[in-house]
Order: structure tokens, then sequence, then C-alpha cells
């Protein structure tokens, strides 16, 4: 029986009871327990939230990454990829930053391959979203939620990937929190101009998640980005500092 | 190469009584066959450009190129069998990325060119392989160290130039070469002179066709490995074809 768990959970790549003494106690503690990958993110980041807009679309995020102690502020999470893409992620900072890496070097690989194009926006979301989904089945999920953004062929475009590898592609969305407490707030403004939101509008809205969210979670900065992609190419301005009210706190 | 048929050319593992490998030099014969590459290092960066001889009028205009990319910073000119080069540019490439995912910042050409000499250099050694059939020539920009240009070779020895040439007409080039103040220079004035080299040791009686291609990596492009603009382009081989007149004039009179 102990041999045959011993195939089932240990039956490719690194097998711990190996390496240990063999002294019978330790052997039949690692075969207790399965072997185990990610169980929990260590740095975290907040939301990221997303908005398509008249002719192009917003990515907005706070800056930093928090553990329950400790904090790292000033950390950009929006990341422009080309001049027509851009992402921002959420999630477990040290997964953020391999995505980063990867990420760059499939683009260089592209730019060096100069074959006179660019990767859409669409092209890198199916990519993570393949990506993520495998790292989930192979139970070593990326601790991450993605929105993709960027201009697909003239129109806006927005895609979401989540840490298990859902996919779908939506026209606001927020990752964290914001999915709570900013998607009302979004789906608002898009209504109130009838699908033609304009890029200020568009703005106010996200600072107005940005303002709640920076309330509700102790775990918010108050310094923020907000990227911009438009037919023109992709902007990210910031860091921005949100304008907050805490007198009220003291009544 | 009064030694062919004594049978010490067969294989790349066997020296010749005089001390030679001769796989190796029927690969530097391979590499001279082939239209001319040329590098320039000037002050402010590097500035390929190569005589891509246009073998069929079948080609698509721009096929085959001969320039290539390795990383953001580094480029690169080929000379010799197409497919061979690409293999090589491609253990470059390959090389490049893994250090930039390694130590998070591009790979210094000095490390760069010494692992890819060192790959082709592996296929000088066995009897069962052969040697790579192409040269490369490859060549940085950065700010804080300047340019820098190096010329891999089929024996898989690796030197740093100011200028460099391989291919069918390296000799003639390298002359014309000698007659400019290369330090001196700024890379747009090498686009025109190496447009200029290039449209010089161009053969036109037996070579009929050919198409002029230029790159470069300087401080005008930021440090990155690009084509050069189209307008310079032209400009370039506008003023490579006036040199060329000028030339012919002057031998008439």
């Amino acid at each position: 029986m102990a041999l045959m768990r011993d195939a089932i959970f240990h039956s490719e790549g690194f097998d711990p009871s190996s390496q240990m003494s063999p002294c019978a106690e330790t052997r039949n503690q690692s075969l207790v327990a399965p072997r185990q990958r990610t169980q929990e993110p260590t740095y975290m980041s907040g939301s990221v939230i997303g908005l398509c807009y008249e002719n192009g679309v917003l990515l907005a995020a706070d800056m930093g990454a928090t553990t329950r102690f400790t904090r790292i502020p000033h950390q950009p999470r929006i990341l422009k990829i080309n001049e027509n893409t851009m992402i921002g992620v959420s999630g477990d900072f040290a997964d953020f930053q391999y995505l980063e890496k990867i990420i760059e070097a499939k683009m260089i690989d592209e730019e060096r391959k100069n074959e006179g194009f660019q990767m859409k926006p669409r092209s890198l979301y199916v990519y993570l979203s393949r990506l993520l989904y495998q790292r989930r089945n192979n139970f070593n999920p990326l601790w991450t939620n993605i929105i993709v953004t960027g201009m697909q062929d003239g129109k806006p475009f927005m895609g979401v990937v989540d840490m298990i590898g859902t996919a779908f592609e939506t026209n606001l969305y927020s990752t964290g929190f914001g999915n709570y407490l900013g998607m009302g707030v979004m789906r608002e403004a898009v209504e109130k101009h009838d699908g033609k939101l304009p890029l200020q509008a568009a703005v106010e809205a996200l600072q107005s998640v940005l303002r709640v969210l920076y309330y509700r979670n102790t775990a918010a900065f108050p310094d923020y980005q907000i990227g911009n992609c438009t037919a023109s190419g992709v902007k990210i301005e910031g860091p921005m500092r949100i304008d907050s009210e805490w007198e009220i706190a003291k009544h | 190469m009064t030694s062919i048929g004594t049978g010490y050319d067969l294989s790349a593992s066997q020296f010749s009584p005089d001390g030679r490998v001769f796989q190796i030099e029927y690969a530097l014969k391979a590499v001279e066959n082939s239209g001319t590459a040329i590098a320039l290092r000037g002050k402010d960066g590097v500035v390929f450009a190569v005589e891509k001889l246009v073998t069929s009028k079948l080609y698509e205009k721009g096929s085959n190129k001969r320039i290539f990319t390795v990383d953001r910073h580094v480029g690169c000119a080929v000379a010799g069998l197409l497919a061979d080069a690409k293999q090589m540019i491609e253990t470059a490439a390959k090389e490049a990325a893994n250090y930039r995912n390694e130590y998070g910042c591009p790979v210094p050409i000095s490390y760069l060119k010494d692992q890819v000499a060192l790959y082709v250099h592996a296929y000088t050694l066995y009897s069962a392989i052969r040697p790579y059939g192409a040269s490369v020539l490859m060549g940085t920009y950065n700010k804080s160290e300047g340019s820098k240009l190096y010329c891999v070779e089929p024996s898989g020895t690796c030197y740093g130039y100011f200028g460099c040439a391989i291919g069918k007409a390296k000799q003639t080039a390298k002359t014309e070469m000698e007659k400019l103040k290369l330090s001196t220079l700024t890379c747009r004035e090498l686009v025109k002179e190496a447009a200029k080299i290039i449209h010089i040791v161009h053969d036109e009686v037996k070579d009929k066709d050919f198409e002029l291609e230029l790159s470069w990596v300087c401080e005008e492009s930021n440090g990155l490995h690009q084509a050069v603009p189209e307008a310079l382009h032209d400009e370039a081989e506008a003023f490579a074809r006036q040199a060329m007149e000028d030339d012919s004039d002057e031998g008439e009179d």
C-alpha cells in the first residue's frame, strides 16, 4: 500500500522520501501528505479596474503590494506591452513579475522576427488564458487576475483571465474587491452615456472606484496609475494620488 | 589547396601533415562565395550593410534577408550559407534571451560573441559533422560603453573590429574602409559610406541584381537595432549611385 501511495503522490519529479534519512518515521510522514504546491499567495496587490470607452480603453490600479504585515509602495502594475496592448495584473506580486518577464521575452522574440506586424491584444489574452489554465491544471497556479486591453483592429478590446484560467471578453471589469464595489459605478457610467462614454467621464468613473477601494481596503495605496490605449498608442500616466477625506472618520 | 585528394580534407577531426584542417578552409570558401556584408563602427553606433544578391526574379522583394536582430540591442549581418547563418543567429538569440531571463539585463556582447564562437567551434572538432559555412558580424551600442563590433568565423575564432567585411569582396571592402576615419564619423554619415562601399564592391558583370540592406544600432535609434529609416536609406543609395557615377566620369577624362 505504501508503495502504491508512493507511486501516486511522487510518480514524477522530486521525491522527498528518497532525499531523507532512511529512518522509518520520517519516511512515513512524507507519505502521509501528497505533494503540495502554491497554497497561498504572499505579497498581494489590490484591484485592477478597466473600462472601454468611446474610442479607447482605460486601465487603472493603485501602486504597491502588501502582505498582512508589510507594504511595498510605488510598484506599477499596469504594463505597456506594445503600441496597441497593455495589461493590468492583480494578485501575487511575484507571479506578476514572472508574467512580466515571460511576456517581455515573447515580445523581443516577435520584434526579432521582424515580420512587420505586432501582437494584438486578443492574441495575448488567449495566450495568457492558455498559460494560466495549464498552470492550474498542474495544480501550480499563477495567483493572478489579468485584464488584457488594447486596440484590436481599431476597436477597443478587453479580455479578462483569472488564476484558474477562466477567460472572457467584456467591456468593463474589476478584479479583487472592485468586483463587488466598483462594477456598478462603471456600468452606470456606461449606461448613462448610451455606450458612447467619453474619455473624461470614463476617467472620473475609474477615479471614483479607486477612491471607494482606498476607503474600504486597508491594504490599498493612495497612489495610482491610469493607462489609456487609443488608436494612437498606449500612454500610462501617474503616479497620481487619490484625494480622500478622513475627517468624517473621527465622528 | 594542393592537398586536395590526399584524403586529409574529408574530416573536420583530422589535421593534414602541414597542420591544417581543410574542412574549416572549405567552410571559409563557402563564406567567400556569398554576397558581401560589412559593418562599420563609428563614434555613436554600428552600421550594417549587405549586398544581397538576388538569384532569381521570381523571389519576392525583401526575401532572404541577411541582417538579423539577436536581441533589442544586438544586430547581425551574415555571409555564407544562409541556413547555417540562421542557425548561428538562433543560437545567439537563445543565449541572449537566456541571459536576460537569468540576470534581468541585456546581454553584454563580449559574453554573447564568446558563446556563439564556442558553439561554432564545437562543430570543427568531430568527424561526423561539418563546420558552419557562415560568418557573422555582430554589433551593439549603448551610451555608457559606446559601440562594439565583432566577427565570428567558421573556425570559431572571434575578433573585435572598427570595421569588418565578409563575403565575396571582403578585401576590396576592407581597403575602402581603411580610407575612412571611422571613429570620428557618426552613424548618419556611415550609412552613406556603407552604401557606397557596397555599390563599389558589387560586381555587375558576374552578379547582376542585388538589394542593399542597411541597418544600425546607435544613438539615434536609442540603442536599438533597427532597419535604417526609409528616407535615409534612399538618401544613402542615391549618394552611393552618385559617387559611382562621379568615379566613372573621372575615369573617362
